[in-house]
């Protein structure tokens, strides 16, 4: 499988995902939307597996491939919540982000050599990686779940929809931990340093306190919601920072070993 | 807010952090930057016991003192982690360059370091919390393990940081080697022979770097020859010793004969792996039954 052949199964997917989400907001169709929506999933999975097996290696090394997955988490993570917890809308909006991320790839594909250098071959390479886009997902669900509190229900939000989005940030900040700590045993394995305030590692620890101080804070003043929601998106903020935006920050690129 | 009696609150809390940033302005002017070196054993065994005496101390008297009730409330958990992640935000966003002054090396800077030992003590307050309650219920056990795992894993990694010994040890092909050179570039005996066989480094066509590898036989102190291979991501341990594949003579590339091994003791090291497992332990629970909600409150 090639790089060149993304575009099909991009195109297929995304089309899948829009009947699947039109279906959910037709309402009474839960079963038909979630199977279309599924389907769409299940031929996004199938291009990385093509990726994965063609490449001889986990396609998790660029910034190209990180997104990938990224895209996949989100979509995977808005058929949770549309299963667990019925918003209608929730399926257009994950497929809404999983497609600028598409496209985004599709701008701008990066480079996708076979290549993988010493340090990251690893055993812990890959549940690494994976495990933080899923929290990244699953906390792209939580930051759309802010705006729609913010915007749309402006005070008139359900203990439900407060629910949700509490369960959406236990799910992430459990994968968050999982991410950080799988990275602090393997730089162990790797150099002898378990955590060396490395600039990625830096704004992963402020990622990892601002969703911290978001459940905190939902226990310190469980009806301040609107104060919890600016704390989600100020934290998914730092999120981005950590993810893609230290690379265009001059205090970081100097001394990163996670530049790539 | 008198220190006994009013109850101390989330505003209190934002106070109490602007009060221990100024100190730590003020620690930094008159004391200097916080020298971690000053920490190794047993200083850090001393303070570790100082440490924890204070907050057994302070949850026995959170009934008679409103500040120690608050200390390991949610109330406090929020402006202290606020702080910390202020300071952190900070590092984040300024080089680390000692050079540059107090910015340029935050983990010395100590309104840096008051936050986190705020912080920590908040964790370590609320972990006691749930360790009483955990007798009475096992819903805590996820609250327990996040909260009892990150103090350890802070605790430890910060007391520790001062124990750990790092050497960079260079090894000639076909030659024995058994001093090692600390960060200063001084010299020391490691107790270790090291004799260096072959040192391998393959490329892909692009030129790029596939693979690393030292054929080493460690004589160590029970006097047993040990072959081994080290290679990235591969440590080897001899002794206490883990021994890094940590550099080579990069002009010759593919036809060096010098491997330069890091050797790395952290004696800390197995109580800091326990915090981690807890926390991962916690991560996963929680994940399953999600955090406490007190909507009806």
């Amino acid at each position: 499988m090639s790089w060149d052949s993304f575009i099909w199964f991009a195109a297929a997917s995304v089309i899948l995902w829009i009947i699947g989400s039109v279906l959910a907001w037709a309402g009474g169709k839960r079963t038909a939307a979630m199977s279309v929506y599924g389907l769409g999933i299940a031929v996004f999975f199938s291009f990385i597996l093509a990726m994965w097996i063609s490449l001889e290696r986990p396609p998790l090394r660029t910034m190209g491939e990180t997104r990938l997955w990224y895209s996949f988490f989100l979509a995977v993570a808005g058929m949770i919540v549309y299963s667990r917890w019925k918003y209608k809308w929730i399926l257009s909006f994950g497929t809404l982000m999983a497609t600028v991320f598409i496209v985004v790839n599709l701008m701008k594909p990066e480079i996708h050599s076979k290549a993988l250098m010493p340090a990251l071959q690893s055993p812990w390479f890959a549940p690494h990686v994976i495990v933080y886009m899923f929290s990244y997902g699953v906390l792209g669900a939580a930051t759309i779940m802010a705006l729609y509190i913010l915007i749309f229900k402006k005070g008139k939000e359900t203990s439900e929809d407060m629910a949700t989005t509490d369960n959406l940030v236990a799910t992430g900040m459990a994968f968050l931990t999982f991410g950080m700590l799988f990275g602090a045993l393997w730089a162990q394995e790797a150099w002898g340093t378990y955590w060396g305030w490395d600039s990625k590692e830096t704004w992963a620890a402020i990622t990892w306190m601002a969703y911290l101080l978001y459940i905190h804070f939902r226990i310190a003043r469980p009806k301040d919601h609107q104060t919890a929601m600016w704390i989600l998106l100020l934290a998914f903020i730092c999120l981005q920072i950590c993810w893609w935006g230290i690379n265009y920050l001059p205090s970081a690129h100097a001394t990163s070993v996670h530049v790539y | 807010m008198s220190l006994f009696s009013k109850p101390w609150k989330l505003t209190s809390g934002f106070i109490f952090g602007g009060v221990l940033v100024v100190a730590g302005f003020l620690l930094q002017i008159l004391a200097g930057p916080v020298r971690w070196g000053l920490l190794a054993s047993p200083v850090n065994l001393i303070l570790l016991a100082v440490f924890i005496a204070f907050i057994i101390f302070a949850y026995a008297l959170k009934g008679k003192v409103a500040f120690f009730a608050w200390l390991g409330s949610s109330a406090a958990a929020v402006p202290s982690i606020a702080c910390t992640l202020l300071m952190t935000m900070i590092m984040g966003l300024t080089a680390q360059i000692p050079e540059r002054g107090w910015l340029g090396n935050m983990i010395t800077f100590w309104p840096f370091v008051l936050c986190y030992i705020w912080m920590t003590a908040v964790v370590g307050m609320v972990a006691v919390n749930h360790l009483r309650r955990l007798s009475r219920s096992w819903k805590e056990i996820p609250a327990v393990l996040n909260h009892l795992g990150l103090f350890v894993t802070l605790v430890c990694a910060t007391l520790g940081s001062a124990d750990k010994r790092e050497l960079e040890m260079m090894l000639k092909e076909g030659e024995t080697q058994t001093v090692a050179a600390r960060e200063d570039g001084t010299t020391i005996q490691t107790g270790l022979a090291v004799r260096l066989d072959d040192f391998t480094m393959e490329t892909y066509p692009s030129g790029m770097p596939k693979r690393f590898a030292s054929d080493v036989v460690v004589t160590g102190k029970s006097g047993k020859a040990i072959p081994g291979v080290i290679e990235v991501n591969k440590p080897m341990e001899v002794d206490g010793w883990k021994m890094y594949l940590y550099s080579y003579d990069e002009e010759a590339g593919t036809e060096s004969t010098i491997s330069i091994l890091q050797l790395v003791k952290d004696p800390w090291l197995p109580f800091v792996y326990a915090g981690i497992f807890m926390m991962l332990a916690g991560a996963f629970l929680m994940m399953i039954v999600g955090f406490k909600k007190e909507e009806t409150k």
